[in-house]
């Protein structure tokens, strides 16, 4: 049997400190979205328990440029939220606003400085008739993973006002496939990224075990135990890959199922996408590295129960601490507001 | 960036008819077109190909299709493309007929297509018993074919749960006119469309007609006679004798669905590792009263945990299914004992026993009980002595319960234990035995 590998967990920490700075021009499509970026360097540095190795003044200097990226349209009936980066008169966008109250919080800022009920109320600007949400006024293609920001900026910011959960359910349910797990729009084929996005909204609604009934519950559960051959893969019939270490063991860890999941050969496939010269992990091993695998890959170990990695909360994929935090922020401001 | 393309289209093309008009159409097209050669899973620009065949008056669906069925040809499992593929049937008001013969092509090309066996599954709704007889005809053939491929039996799977009864659980109260519902499916009360007993129809006052949900209440004018049968949402529920409820969870075994059961084990004679083969038939078990004796459902179990180590967490749970079915087969009534069965886990036929009063799940394995909380709503009383619980605090969204017993346990929280002695709604509690301080049992 070969000998175990090891977490090459410096290599990692100074990958992640590396996207925060420069990334290959081969990366280059990806500035219209650097705050996704961040978000997966900060939360990967953050499950290495790392966070820290960021100096006071570079944490605020972050801190300020996301702030800079909130922006208040002057029309009526738009979307209040955080852009993706400064370029091209970029709309707030859905998605790099979930990924920016996640960094916030991930760096300890307070969210004092969020434009919290404007925000909120302003989501019912991206629900369609439907039920699903669009990204940006402006319009872009509605489907799951909108619904799943919706109702991670709602939970967050602790204010359902500006969704129809009723009509967001009927949506997600219409993505339930023949399959038992969910996809990404309507008649499609159920995905593992789908799967976690719907799984995820639906237990920040509460509306779980109100949506779903046991047999349901159980068929999901074993869609996404079927996933796993040592790491998981996304769809029946697809090679594996390091990111559903998260989407599916989260969805499996959010029905309370963990102990249903092989975690020895997981970690071991995770491990085996290490990038032992640069850091960083692939989606297959001897692949190139990339911030999205890079992050999910870490926080796949350690919902696998790695240790010296911090516990993550699966519903928001954010830290235990930052999650915390979170629940402080939410108790002062039902304290302040009389609830 | 998308964006930027469409609002230069909309500032510039004027008149959509014409020849400047059609430059700027074919450019996008080609445009996206070679955006999708090298990025055929781009998000944006499947998106702004759809919106530019919807801003021209007579877009080319036949080339649209061509175009799908190159992209498919490449990668088969493109969900998107399968949805564009959707959206240009549509637009171009093509035949359900002409779809459900692509993608039996498709199937038979590579039985392995699990997006056309799953854009056929959306075709075919609702299904009538001839189609149904075909699709599993179709689907024997993938299984004999290739049986170590998933696809075919999560689609035979689906085919079976799609045949089983809407309405799973039921309870009347003739004499004080109230009704309870336990359905397969979240439906709102308004879709029940009428309710008849006895053949008059019956005019039900509903809880709840806002939001879907698997248990449905209702009030109805007292009834004298006996009531023999109820119709509702197409299905129709005989009563026996004085009974006030039925359990109707596992569906009728029809010569179809038998015929299902002898091919699968045909093919287990052929391929006796094959873990699909023994899934499927516990799965048969479980949804359906198949004839007793029929097959040796632990030893099937045993093999799967054998040949399958990776996933025998869930097979466990499995086994718990098959005990939790097996125990309610023999005594279906408003009391019912499930003690000491290693039940790690709960669920159907369980879950669907809406008119249960008495439950008692004493000396199992459970660390929840969640499955139940929102399809009890008469559960009165409840023991759970001697499990694994840590936390009761969601008991108390079962509406009726009055007695409850939870000895041996793990429950650490002297708060929670509190909070259930001061719940008004109980009168009696015991909690003795449990990690906690105080262990005396209290009647309030």
């Amino acid at each position: 049997m070969e000998a175990p590998i090891s977490l090459e967990r410096e290599k990692h920490v100074k990958y992640f400190l590396r996207c925060l700075d420069v990334l290959p021009s081969s990366c280059s499509h990806l500035d219209s979205i650097r705050m996704t970026i961040l978000y997966f360097s900060l939360h990967g540095l953050d499950t290495l328990n790392s966070i820290e190795r960021l100096s006071a003044e570079r944490r605020d200097e972050i801190i300020d440029w996301i702030y800079a990226m909130q922006l208040v349209p002057a029309a009526e009936n738009r979307f209040v939220g955080f852009r993706g980066s400064p370029a091209l008169e970029q709309d707030p966008h859905i998605a790099h606003t979930y990924t920016a109250l996640c960094i916030l919080l991930i760096l300890g800022d307070d969210l004092s400085r969020v434009r919290r009920s404007a925000i909120t109320a302003s989501l019912a600007t991206l629900q369609l008739p439907d039920g699903s949400f669009t990204a940006t006024n402006e319009g872009s293609e509605s489907d799951i993973r909108f619904v799943f920001c919706a109702a991670a900026i709602a939970y967050m910011l602790d204010d359902w006002s500006g969704v129809d959960v009723p009509l967001m359910n009927v949506y997600i349910r219409r993505c339930l496939s023949y399959e038992g797990a969910f996809a990404n729009t309507p008649m499609s084929e159920a995905h593992g990224g789908s799967t976690y996005c719907a799984v995820a909204s639906l237990q920040l609604s509460g509306s779980l075990n109100k949506q779903l009934d046991a047999d349901e519950l159980s068929a999901l559960a074993r869609w996404c135990l079927q996933r796993q051959y040592t790491g998981f893969a996304g769809r029946p019939n697809k090679p594996w890959d390091t990111c559903y270490s998260f989407w599916i063991a989260g969805t499996l860890h959010i029905l309370g199922m963990t102990p249903l999941v092989a975690h020895d050969e997981n970690r071991q496939y995770l491990l085996e996408a290490q990038d032992p010269v640069i850091g960083g992990f692939s989606k297959y091993p001897n692949h190139f590295p990339d911030p999205l695998h890079s992050c999910m890959a870490t926080v796949g170990l350690a919902l696998s129960g790695f240790a010296s990695l911090q516990p993550v909360c699966a519903t928001l994929n954010i830290g235990e601490k930052a999650n915390d935090k979170l629940d402080e922020l939410r108790r002062i401001w039902r304290q302040k507001d009389g609830v | 960036m998308w964006n930027i393309r469409k609002r230069l289209w909309d500032r510039l093309v004027i008149d959509p008819e014409s020849e400047e008009a059609r430059k700027f159409y074919d450019n996008e097209v080609q445009m996206t077109a070679q955006v999708l050669r090298s990025n055929p899973k781009s998000y944006g620009a499947w998106k702004h190909r759809a919106w530019v065949q919807t801003k021209w008056p007579n877009p080319d669906w036949t080339r649209e299709l061509s175009l799908c069925g190159k992209m498919l040809e490449a990668d088969e499992r493109n969900f998107h493309c399968w949805d564009y593929r959707r959206f240009t049937c549509q637009q171009s008001n093509a035949s359900k007929e002409s779809e459900l013969k692509f993608t039996r092509d498709k199937i038979a090309a590579n039985f392995s297509n699990f997006s056309s066996w799953h854009y056929r599954s959306s075709l075919l709704q609702p299904m009538d018993d001839k189609q149904f007889e075909e699709e599993l005809s179709l689907v024997t053939n993938a299984m004999f074919t290739d049986p170590a491929d998933q696809s075919a039996w999560l689609y035979l799977r689906w085919l079976l749960q799609s045949r089983q009864n809407r309405m799973t659980g039921v309870y009347v109260d003739k004499a004080n006119g109230k009704i309870l519902l336990r359905v397969a499916k979240p439906m709102k009360a308004d879709q029940l469309g009428p309710v008849m007993m006895n053949e008059k129809q019956v005019d039900i006052t509903w809880n709840d007609n806002a939001s879907p949900n698997i248990v449905l209440e209702g009030t109805f004018p007292p009834i004298d006679e006996e009531l023999c049968t109820l119709s509702v949402a197409g299905e129709c529920i005989q009563f026996k004798e004085g009974q006030s409820f039925v359990l109707r969870y596992r569906t009728d075994f029809s010569a179809v669905v038998q015929k299902t059961l002898q091919n699968i084990e045909e093919l287990l004679e052929l391929e006796p590792d094959n873990k699909w083969c023994h899934l499927s038939i516990i799965d048969l078990y479980l949804l359906y009263q198949l004839p007793e004796c029929r097959v040796d459902l632990r030893e099937k179990l045993n093999r799967l945990l054998q040949f399958d180590p990776m996933r025998k967490e869930y097979y466990n749970h499995l086994g718990n299914l098959m005990r939790l079915s097996e125990a309610i087969a023999s005594s279906v009534s408003t009391s019912l004992s499930l003690r000491g069965l290693s039940l790690s886990s709960l669920g159907a036929p369980l879950t669907h026993m809406v008119f249960l009063e008495k439950l008692d799940l004493s000396n199992n394995n459970l660390t929840s009980v969640e499955p139940l909380l929102s399809c009890m709503p008469r559960l009165q009383c409840l023991v759970l002595d001697h499990n694994q619980l840590r936390s009761i605090r969601a008991l108390r969204a079962l509406p009726s319960l009055c007695e409850l017993s939870v000895c041996h346990n793990e429950i650490d929280s002297a708060d929670e234990i509190q909070a259930m002695q001061e719940w008004p709604q109980l009168t009696a509690f015991n909690f003795e035995g449990n990690p906690e301080k105080s262990s005396d049992s209290v009647a309030q």
